[in-house]
């Protein structure tokens, strides 16, 4: 394990992991820039695990959450399972070829969406009873009175937001992987898996 | 001064109130950490970015803490009824539920924030950087903090670059969503050249090279062992508690 995640962080692995660190946290900046209701808090988690691979997606996504802690929004911590499962199930979308076209991108995002609601319900349910003082709250409540108890509601809130919100994410880093030119994709350890998938020219 | 390895477990002894304690002790130890913040000055804002951030997440958390218990207690409809107009009723046990909630999430968040908003994260880099974690986790901690410095300006920079170009940065939302890749890309494709350069100097100049440098902080003195222990002890009685006495 320690070798692969050497092996994935030689090179421009490492600045990559940082900087996609940095994006995760960043992002909400942006899509604020050009007034979008939008929180995108794990595209740079999807993109390092596209073109690096699954240890460093996972590791920019727990690094993601501990910073977050400290920047602001500690109980993001305790959903640090939630970003490796981000990090290695967007590895192996990447791996399968699901990154290739939009439609198997939005399939990528769904199925992405409905892990993160499964490895999600559970934390926001038990550490957390339902509630992350976020806008996603409202929608907890409204479950839980229509008669679910906690663990339910807050796994149909996850599933009712969740696909959506990977999905637009998916797309974004679809988007961004075919506009990068070849010779850069080409430094990162999983350019030939994208290459062989991923019709990059197009 | 308190050692930052101090502070870091007087925080993971208020997650453990937080997950193992009744909700009275755990107001009580919000009201604990408030203190803390106010009147220690080791666990006050290191900076004047740090507390006017905790200025501001405090009040957030009030207006959500009254918008929670508000929700729970309208659309939670057991038990008595403590308010009535018209139509509009709140139940005492939708208040009690939003209560024992928010009381842990607030300790939680409260006793994280006082490691983080009394400790600059490059104090916390160079504490991992002195740990046995691999130093290429150090390093991505360290290099992000300088790319979280440089993104703002950098978007600010394309986002001007964009208009006057004539790029359409309003309008609909997929208009919108448009303009967001256009202001992405750039974003990335600049990063991602940074990022091959500096990961071609870093192997120049060895520094992913086993054995490495670590970066050395004091060792703890008598009185913060001693505080240490306090608290690491009292963690383990209470997580003891919890799982083997309380029902």
């Amino acid at each position: 394990m320690k070798q692969r995640i050497q092996k994935e962080l030689s090179g421009p692995g490492l600045p990559l992991a940082a900087f996609c660190v940095a994006l995760n946290l960043s992002a909400g900046q942006l899509a604020a820039a050009v007034k979008l209701p939008l929180y995108l808090d794990s595209i740079g988690t999807i993109l390092s695990a596209v073109l690096v691979g699954p240890w460093v997606g996972s590791l920019v996504g727990i690094l993601s959450n501990v910073l977050a802690a400290g920047l602001g929004n500690p109980t993001l911590l305790f959903f640090t399972p939630v970003m490796v499962a981000i990090g290695s199930f967007s590895a192996l979308a990447g791996r399968l070829g699901l990154f290739a076209t939009r439609y198997s991108c939005v399939l990528g995002g769904i199925l992405q969406g409905l892990l993160c609601a499964a490895v999600s319900a559970p934390i926001a349910a038990f550490v957390f009873g339902g509630t992350m003082l976020a806008g996603t709250d409202a929608l907890v409540i409204f479950f839980r009175s229509i008669g679910n108890n906690i663990l339910q509601s807050v796994f149909y809130q996850g599933l009712s937001s969740d696909p959506i919100d990977k999905t637009i994410s998916y797309l974004i880093v679809y988007a961004l992987l075919h506009r990068l030119p070849e010779r850069i994709i080409n430094r990162f350890p999983n350019s030939p898996r994208l290459s062989k998938r991923m019709p990059l020219d197009d | 001064m308190i050692d930052q390895r101090v502070k870091l477990v007087v925080s993971l002894f208020f997650a453990c109130v937080a997950l193992t304690c009744p909700v009275a002790v755990r107001v009580g130890s919000i009201f604990l950490t408030f203190g803390l913040f106010a009147f220690a000055a080791p666990f006050g804002p290191h900076s004047a970015g740090a507390r006017l951030f905790l200025k501001r997440f405090i009040l957030y958390s009030l207006a959500l803490t009254l918008a929670v218990l508000l929700l729970n207690s309208l659309l939670i409809p057991n038990g008595a009824v403590l308010f009535a107009l018209g139509p509009v009723k709140l139940f005492s046990e939708g208040l009690w539920f939003g209560i024992e909630l928010l009381s842990r999430l607030l300790l939680l968040s409260f006793g994280f924030l006082l490691y983080f908003a009394s400790t600059p994260l490059r104090d916390f880099a160079t504490l991992l950087q002195s740990s046995k974690i691999p130093p290429q986790v150090a390093s991505i901690v360290l290099l992000s903090l300088y790319f979280i410095e440089e993104i703002p300006g950098r978007i600010e920079m394309i986002h001007a670059a964009q208009e006057s170009r004539g790029a359409a940065l309003r309008g609909s939302v997929v208009a919108r969503a448009r303009a967001f890749i256009s202001l992405l890309s750039p974003l990335i494709v600049s990063s991602l050249i940074e990022s091959i350069q500096r990961g071609t100097t870093l192997e120049l100049r060895g520094s992913l090279l086993d054995p490495i440098h670590r970066s050395q902080i004091m060792p703890l003195d008598l009185f913060s062992r001693f505080l240490l222990l306090i608290f690491v002890v009292a963690a383990v009685i209470l997580v003891m508690w919890r799982l083997f006495y309380a029902t």
